[in-house]
This record gives structure tokens, sequence and C-alpha cells, in this order.
């Protein structure tokens, strides 16, 4: 448990870096394909639908009372291939197409964490406890991006292709130049470095004031160096597509998840206890028009669960349960709105005295604002028949994403 | 630190020996969309490549002196995740490796940057 707490930490003071950074953008909002928070209970689905991830993504989740107290469950992903990697994978759209096993694992394969803080409506959890959670996914297959996405992207690229040709016309016209002043600043720098041959004369020539004004000086008249007016038009026909552009894959997905989650009982990080593992797997296929068809298969370990047996003393119990569902999802390529439906059957595989569960659930959300996205939520949950006869849950989820701006300090120029 | 490098016209330092340079072209972030050109005259010819190219062979150092590697590159934010967009040039086997980071933040979403880069080999003996 001392452990799952340090990773706690080091990822809070991770994020917390993270946010820290000066120019960090709010500005997407995507459901969590959290294992994490699908180990607590506490995400809007139990079967994912395959989407491009975020490079750090926060999720904050009031419990049932809908806004009405301070939100207490928190899940927290993160892609440490794109925060980690420096560069050596292409995340761009280019990228994120490649249909290999290697690029898709570093691409898709995602550290979660949540944290719960149930309240006393929620029978499943002790609401005297915190509970915590860590779990890991990747996906094998990812389908591919849908015509619409390809299509986009096409049209974006060749106008940026018209781009370059303007910007390789203004470079040749940089390298004629007849400026003086630029000629002057050419040859100071060049005979700055003369005689140089080592790394570490270089780097002591290059970290000089003299070579840093030259330079500087270089940078912002090139920066400045006259653009064509072709290009804000071009600029502008790029942005009619690429400002609503969302990615949509279809074809065949399939994912891999697993986690571990602890119990720390009357929220006392020293008290703490295993709750329960597990290891899952979403597969599905998604068409053309938006409708994906997705199933699960899910062990989860529960040790120490308490029966309350009628007429029986209490009893503890390891109990292992195994789980099979199916959900079907729509949403529209480019669309804001998408909604789901899902049903699961959990078996348990020992423990004679507990009689198998199901769950149905009906999901729908909204992108709000450019950061703001709504979920709705509306079903039965695996406990709603055993302790409360039918028990409706009803849930609306505010889910914000963090997106990550990396700023790479400069090594050297 | 400033808030945002597009142009950048700078000097690689190599030497009169048959050792290969090799270049490597980085662009991003997560989710966002790139072309580019890379042009050395008689020596490298890249057009209208996407997202970023791996390590390369490009030349050996002798033939390189003299040559300018140019490069054009535009990055449009797709991506509804961050606003950030990078790239980066790096250049190895010359007298030493060196990273060239060029970034720029767009304002709005759909927005495009466009980067231009001289990079002059140069032989300092």
């Amino acid at each position: 448990m001392k452990k799952l707490l340090i990773l706690f930490i080091f990822v809070g003071l991770l994020s917390g870096n993270l946010y820290a950074q000066e120019d960090i953008e709010v500005d997407i909002l995507r459901a969590p394909s959290s294992p994490a928070s699908n180990l607590l209970g506490i995400s809007t689905t139990d079967i994912d639908k395959p989407t491009d991830i975020s490079s750090f993504m926060v999720s904050v989740q009031s419990a049932s009372s809908s806004f009405t107290s301070f939100p207490s469950n928190y899940s927290m992903d993160f892609l440490p291939y794109y925060l980690l990697a420096n560069g050596k994978t292409d995340f761009t759209t280019k990228g994120l197409q490649n249909a290999d096993f290697k690029n898709i694992f570093k691409q898709t394969f995602i550290i979660s964490l949540a944290i719960s803080n149930p309240d006393s409506t929620n029978t499943s959890f002790n609401y005297k406890n915190t509970y915590g959670s860590l779990g890991f996914k990747f996906s094998i297959f990812r389908g591919q991006y849908d015509s619409i996405t390809k299509a986009k992207l096409d049209s974006i690229i060749n106008m940026q292709d018209k781009v370059n040709q303007l910007s390789n016309t203004e470079i040749d016209q940089w390298l004629n130049s007849n400026d003086e002043e630029y000629k002057t600043l050419i040859k100071k720098r060049e005979d700055l470095f003369k005689g140089a041959i080592t790394p570490e004369q270089i780097t002591k020539i290059k970290e000089s004031e003299k070579y840093k004004k030259i330079q500087d000086q270089l940078d912002n008249k090139f920066e400045n160096f006259s653009k064509s007016d072709e290009k804000a038009k071009l600029f502008d026909e790029i942005k009619k597509i690429a400002a609503e552009f969302q990615t949509n894959r279809i074809g065949f997905s399939w994912d891999v998840n697993c986690g571990v989650s602890g119990e720390f009982r009357n929220r006392n990080f020293d008290n703490g206890k295993l709750f329960n593992a597990g290891i899952w797997t979403n597969f599905g296929y998604t068409n053309e028009k938006g409708i994906a068809f997705l199933g699960l298969l899910r062990y989860l370990y529960n040790p120490d669960k308490i029966l309350a047996l009628d007429n029986n003393i209490n009893e503890l119990e390891n109990i292992s349960t195994f789980d099979a569902g199916a959900r079907i999802a729509y949403s529209k390529s480019q669309s804001k709105f998408s909604c789901s439906i899902e049903g699961i059957y959990r078996s348990v595989l020992n423990g004679n005295q507990i009689d198998p569960s199901w769950k149905m659930i009906f999901n729908a959300d909204y992108s709000l604002f450019k950061n703001k996205k709504l979920t709705f939520s509306f079903g039965r949950d695996f406990d709603g028949t055993i302790s409360k006869d039918g028990n409706l849950i009803a849930a609306l989820t505010l889910i914000a994403g963090f997106g990550n701006n990396k700023i790479s300090q400069p090594k050297t120029k | 630190m400033k808030d945002k490098r597009t142009a950048l016209d700078t000097l690689y330092f190599v030497n009169e020996s048959n050792k290969k340079v090799s270049l490597e072209i980085i662009t991003g972030g997560l989710g966002q969309t790139s072309t580019f050109d890379a042009k050395i005259e008689g020596i490298l010819d890249i057009k209208k490549a996407n997202g970023s190219i791996p390590q390369t062979i490009i030349s050996d150092n002798k033939t390189l002196i003299g040559k300018i590697l140019i490069i054009s590159c535009t990055i449009t934010d797709t991506s509804r995740d961050t606003n950030y967009t990078e790239l980066r040039i790096r250049l190895n086997g010359g007298i030493m490796f060196i990273e060239y980071p060029l970034f720029a933040n767009v304002e709005n979403e759909g927005d495009t940057v466009d980067y231009r880069c001289v990079i002059r080999f140069f032989n300092p003996k």
C-alpha cells in the first residue's frame, strides 16, 4: 500500500509540474479511457470505445450529489511515451495512423490513477474509507481513421504544401538578399567560429555574448522577413477545416486493461489493504456510420469481501468474478454528441452464496464548449437489485481534460 | 526564453572527414498535422512529407561543406488536446550533435504556423 501511495504522490507531483507550466492549455474534454476509474466503478462506461487519447487528462466527478458538494472522485490518465520519450515516436495525425503493434502500443499505453471518497449512498464501498487505484491500458488494434477524417486531413495537407512552396520562395529570397546588414551578420558569425574544431571550442563560442547578440539579430531579421499575402488566405482556408476537426476511427479495435486498487480505512494511508484487482479486455468493430459494437471480458478478484448472510454470522471470503458485456455506441464523425447503451453480466466464480448479477446503463454526452463536456448516465448497477431492489443510478458528470504543452528548452543553436 | 521561434538561420559544423551525417526531423505536438519539404541542393530533396522522419543518413562531412539545408514546414492545430506546435531538427555525425528546436503556440483552434529554416554546413577550420 505504501508503494501505491508513493506512486500517487509521484504522479501528483508530475501533474502539478505539468499544470504549473506557463502555457498549459485547458482545451479538451473527452471521456477518460481510464482503467483505474473502471476498477473503482467511477467511470461513465465500463466498455471503452477506441479514441485518440490525451497526453494528460484529469477527470473530476461528484459522486451522487450532482455538484451540490465538493467533487469526491478524481482520476488521472497520462501517456508516458509522449511525455517522456523525447520525440522517439510520431504523435502527429500521420504517426497516429500507424498500424504496427510497436507504434500502437507506444501511442496508446496509458497509466491511470483514481481516488474515490464514496458517500453513504454508495453500497459497494464503505463511506468512511478512501479508495485509490492504479491501472494500465494499451491497444493491440485501434482501427483506422474514417473516410471523412482522411479526406479532411488530405485537404489540410494539400493546402500546407502550397504554404511550403511559398516558404521555399521566401527562403530563396532570404538567401539571395542584398541587404548589407544581413551579409555582415552572416560573415561576422562565421568569423567567430574560425579555428574552432572541437565540440568544446564550438560550445564555448555559442555560449558567448558576442555570438548570442549576432544570432539574435539574425533570428529577428529572419522571423520578420517578408511573407507572402497568399499565406494568410491559405491559413484561413485551412482553419475552416481544422477548427472543428476531430479524429474518428473505424474498423476492429482491441485493448487490454489491468489494475489494482487499495482501500484505506478511515482515510488513513497507514491503514490500507488490497481492495480489488483485475484484468480485462475490450474489443469490437466500428462502422462508417459511427455505430460501434463492442464487447468486454473481465476478471476481478475481491479479497476479504464481507458477505451479509441471512440468519448467519457475516463471513469474509475472497471473491472472484467474471464479467461478460456488450455495448452499442453511436457517435457520428465530427459530431459533438455521442450515446451508448451497455449491459454486463457478472458471474461469481467462487462463493456459492452470491448470485450472479447484471448491469445495464445508458450514456449520452455532448461537448458544451471548448473545454467542457456534459455526460449523462442512467441505468441499473450491479448492486442495484441485490441491496436496493432495482435502485436506479443517475449521474451528471463533468469531465475536464488538460492538454499538455511541451516547451522544449533549446539545447543548442 | 522566447515564447516562439518559427524561423531559423544557423550553422552546422562539419569537417573534411568522410564520416556520415544524419538528419532527423520531428514535428508535433500530439494530434497536430504537419507537412514539410527538406532540401540540400544535389543531395537531398524531400517533398510533401508528413509527420516526422527518423534518423536518415544524408551524406558525408566533406561533401556537405558549404551546402545549405532548407526546411519549409507547416503545422496546423488539428488537436483538441493542445495548441502547441513544434519542429525539431536533429543533425548528427558532424563535429557535434545539435538539435534545433522551433516551436509556437497557436491562439485559436485550427490555426496554422509556418516554419522556415536555413542550416548552413560550415567547416570552421
